[in-house]
């Protein structure tokens, strides 16, 4: 069993080093690793998708985790997030929080999934390092970054908050790079595999 | 000989009554901002555009920090500043010509025959729509560079039917579709639309392959994909400021 307590003081622990763990299953190694982190050597697979929540909800800030492996045989991959995410998350959060209360008569009914639009895709914007970031809540249904990097380079993430409307998948967003304010490129794409992939050409 | 006589009738007319609203300051329109018999049906941007910088104005009914947003020392459009209703198709200005920026405050009722696109020929008499505008000091200017908008290509797909192969066919336009669908380009082009109270009237349209005013009522999808896209140009190109203002020669509107 995984007492409350025990999940909040191995949180701690977590929480020195930003970490993404990725893929982890129920392998004799995903058991090794929860056992680690919760100090806790009655772990049990009927808890696994406990755990999973609970990572999810007290580690907002600083671990990602994508997704199990139904075969149970799939291995960890952890890996350290950038020195700068947290700075670039709570920068985001901030500029999203002002928006919040100048936009809070206007979003009251949209404003549970606006917020949870709003933490999904923080953590993967927060990945990339840009130097200033801006969030616009639009007409109350969409959700909009402006992130300035070095180099008069801008990037334009817009997520809508009903996508089916607009027949988007759940995590497509549309986005606009723009370099001196000219257009080099906009498209849709999800937004995992763009902050991916454009952490990858910042890196070049 | 009699409708000579009945124009010339109704110039005075408009000349006596547009000087008494004057000094019952029942008129504040600028008269010289209207379209004109000896003025072109249209102002071709292109050739403008080409020849010297040129800039657009929109009025902003709310302070600087609700239009713009500041990211570090650029300023971008804040997305809400424009309407559903203004992507495809939005309204600007054309300044250096005789649209100046003071004459952002006066604001055409969208219902009004003063709104309607001029014909290219008659002549406009202000005594007509004295009651077609309004005045309100605009809170924040925004002024858009072309540069970097005009001509612009979008990309957008299209997915295959039978008559679309038909007419991309008769079109001689080589195009296969690669999953069902056709990969297009379209452009973003500033078009000249002078409205009966004001010549320097401009939109900003997305036209397709055919060079056509986009037409996406089909598709959510694609309407949202366009719609972004102008919306994030137009937001990256606009600033509350502007360099400085090149007069536009007179042979650019002038017949």
């Amino acid at each position: 069993m995984i007492s409350p307590e025990v999940i909040e003081k191995s949180e701690t622990q977590l929480l020195n080093v930003p970490v993404r763990i990725e893929q982890i299953s129920l392998s004799g190694q995903a058991q090794d690793l929860i056992q680690k982190c919760y100090s806790s050597n009655e772990f049990q697979e009927s808890y696994w998708a406990l755990v999973l929540a609970d990572l999810n909800d007290l580690n907002q800030k600083s671990m990602k985790i994508k997704s199990s492996d139904s075969s149970g045989q799939a291995s960890i991959v952890q890996e350290t997030l950038p020195t700068y995410f947290e700075n670039n998350l709570q920068h985001i959060k901030d500029s999203f929080s002002k928006e919040l209360s100048l936009k809070k008569d206007s979003i009251k009914d949209s404003l549970s999934l606006i917020t949870e639009t709003f933490d999904r895709i923080s953590k993967f914007i927060s990945e990339l390092n840009f130097e200033f970031g801006n969030v616009e809540i639009i007409n109350s249904n969409k959700l909009k970054f402006t992130l300035l990097f070095p180099g008069k380079k801008l990037l334009l993430i817009t997520k809508s908050i009903f996508p089916e409307r607009i027949d988007f998948s759940s995590d497509e967003v549309i986005f606009s790079f723009f370099i001196n304010r000219k257009l080099i490129a906009s498209d849709v794409s999800e937004f995992p595999v763009l902050t991916k992939g454009f952490k990858k050409y910042l890196a070049m | 000989m009699f409708p000579n006589f009945q124009y010339l009738q109704k110039v005075l007319r408009n000349i006596l009554l547009c000087s008494l609203y004057r000094i019952l300051g029942k008129l504040k329109y600028p008269n010289k901002i209207l379209p004109k018999s000896n003025f072109k049906n249209l102002i071709e941007f292109d050739s403008l555009f080409k020849s010297q910088s040129v800039y657009l104005l929109r009025r902003s009914d709310l302070s600087l920090d609700l239009t713009f947003n500041t990211i570090g020392d650029l300023y971008t459009l804040k997305e809400d500043i424009l309407s559903l209703s203004d992507i495809p198709n939005m309204s600007v200005n054309l300044i250096g010509g005789k649209f100046k920026i003071k004459h952002a405050k006066f604001i055409i009722d969208i219902k009004s025959d003063a709104c309607k696109k001029w014909d290219g020929k008659s002549s406009v008499f202000l005594s007509d729509h004295i009651e077609s505008y309004s005045i309100a000091d605009a809170l924040c200017h925004i002024f858009i560079d072309p540069t970097n908008i005009h001509e612009l290509n979008i990309p957008y797909d299209k997915p295959y039917d039978k008559n679309l192969e038909n007419l991309l066919k008769s079109l001689e336009i080589d195009i296969k579709p690669e999953n069902k669908k056709y990969h297009f380009t379209g452009k973003i082009k500033f078009v000249s639309e002078p409205a009966n109270l004001n010549y320097w009237h401009f939109e900003l349209k997305i036209y397709d392959f055919k060079n056509e005013p986009i037409d996406y009522k089909s598709s959510a999808w694609l309407k949202e994909l366009c719609r972004q896209i102008l919306c994030d140009v137009v937001s990256v190109n606009t600033s509350p400021l502007v360099p400085s203002v090149v007069k536009i020669p007179s042979k650019f509107y002038k017949k």
